[in-house]
């Protein structure tokens, strides 16, 4: 139930490094210890994602050994 | 509230300083009825349900656009995804044959709440405020826990309370009439408390210098691990009517923790609850543990929590 909050600070985070730029691709790093499900990461992630230059961005998940939630790389291309 | 949860907005969730009094997020105070703690305004984060056609414009400034969940034409707690608004949904944005490039970032996605728990952490440390916070199943016990405790150790031990839950002040009320100064925090549709409802509360409360300060986390056994709030050791709160294989269900709360206490020992003997092999469950979760039994009703075993409680604060205020 907590992974809304995690994408929403995932979504919070790459919106604030991303300005002035669309986001075609996240990659998120997600701890097998860290109490996080993909799963429902990408369930929330495109309703996150609506009205922030990450709309539409590709959501990429790696899981990792450990409990780290870390949000490794962004696409971006510039805006028109 | 939340630097990151879907679970309310920025000015959603509330504190109850005294009965029916509440200051919220932007740090205004007014009273209201007690047990009717609600969300002033339109707070992002929330999903609610309205019936408007959707041409509404937001203001939010924390996350421009259009962050928050809807449910539409009335339907509550419905998120609907294939409205004629959300047509665009899925589809790629992106322009083929623009310049592309990746950017690291390596940002933790708790960073934020976990800066401003190592911001309490500091200052609990500077006031040598022994910060505990309480954590379990709704109904474990951890109120009766608290006000058992905070009448035995009257005149012993300095202690303030912070309490939250997702609706009424009806636990810091409970604490209050113990005589201890308590804050209550209400996270509105919030699972779990956080750092920065923590500090807000702080500085409401302004706990005693060489105190203990008690945080009774909202009862939850999931969220409320995954987020620091700067407190020195979690305790979880275990009763004996949850079965023995709740250590394993759940071993990330169990595995954050310092200290366990298997509770309401006084039932034991209306149960088949096998008491060894809870605490071996425990220990397989976490062999660091330390595990106390107690019963708030028969007092039974209080004493060794009360000891812990000394020797901890004696500990803790030596070195801080």
């Amino acid at each position: 139930m907590h992974e809304l909050s995690i994408t929403r600070n995932v979504v919070a985070i790459v919106s604030e490094r991303a300005v002035g730029q669309r986001v075609t691709r996240v990659r998120l790093e997600i701890g097998r210890l860290s109490a996080v499900v993909p799963d429902s990461i990408r369930f929330c992630f495109d309703i996150c994602a609506q009205g922030t230059p990450l709309e539409g961005a590709e959501l990429e998940i790696v899981e990792r050994p450990g409990q780290e939630l870390l949000i490794k790389e962004m696409e971006v291309e510039e805006c028109a | 509230m939340c630097v990151t949860c879907g679970c309310g907005g920025k000015g959603e969730t509330t504190l109850s300083v005294e009965s029916g009094e509440h200051v919220h997020a932007d740090g205004t105070r007014h009273t209201h009825a007690r047990g009717f703690i609600f969300a002033p305004g339109h707070a992002q984060g929330h999903m609610h349900a309205h019936d408007h056609d959707h041409g509404h414009v937001h203001d939010d400034v924390d996350t421009p656009g259009h962050e928050h969940m809807h449910a539409h034409d009335q339907v509550p707690a419905k998120v609907d995804l294939q409205g004629p608004e959300h047509s665009h949904h899925g589809q790629d944005l992106s322009v083929p044959g623009r310049d592309r490039r990746t950017v690291e970032l390596e940002a933790q996605i708790l960073g934020k709440n976990q800066l401003i728990a190592e911001r309490n952490r500091d200052w609990l440390a500077g006031r040598g405020v022994l910060a505990l916070n309480l954590l379990s199943s709704p109904g474990a016990g951890k109120t009766t826990l608290l006000e058992r405790t905070l009448r035995d150790l009257k005149g012993q031990l300095r202690v303030a309370v912070i309490e939250g839950d997702q609706e009424t002040s009806n636990d810091a009320e409970r604490i209050r009439a113990t005589g201890v100064r308590a804050v209550q925090i209400n996270t509105g549709t919030g699972c779990h408390l956080e750092a920065d409802m923590l500090e807000r509360a702080l500085g409401v409360l302004e706990p005693e210098r060489n105190s203990l300060l008690m945080i009774e986390n909202v009862g939850n056994l999931v969220c409320p691990a995954l987020f620091d709030l700067g407190e020195r050791a979690k305790v979880v709160i275990f009763s004996v009517t949850e079965g023995e294989d709740k250590p394993l269900k759940y071993p990330h709360m169990f595995s954050a923790a310092t200290l366990v206490l298997v509770s309401k020992t006084d039932l034991l003997p209306h149960l088949r609850f096998d008491t060894r092999r809870a605490i071996d469950n425990v220990l397989s979760v976490n062999p660091r543990l330390k595990v106390l039994e107690v019963s708030a009703y028969s007092g039974e075993g209080m004493s060794q929590w009360y000891d812990w409680l000394k020797a901890e604060l004696a500990l803790y205020v030596a070195i801080a």
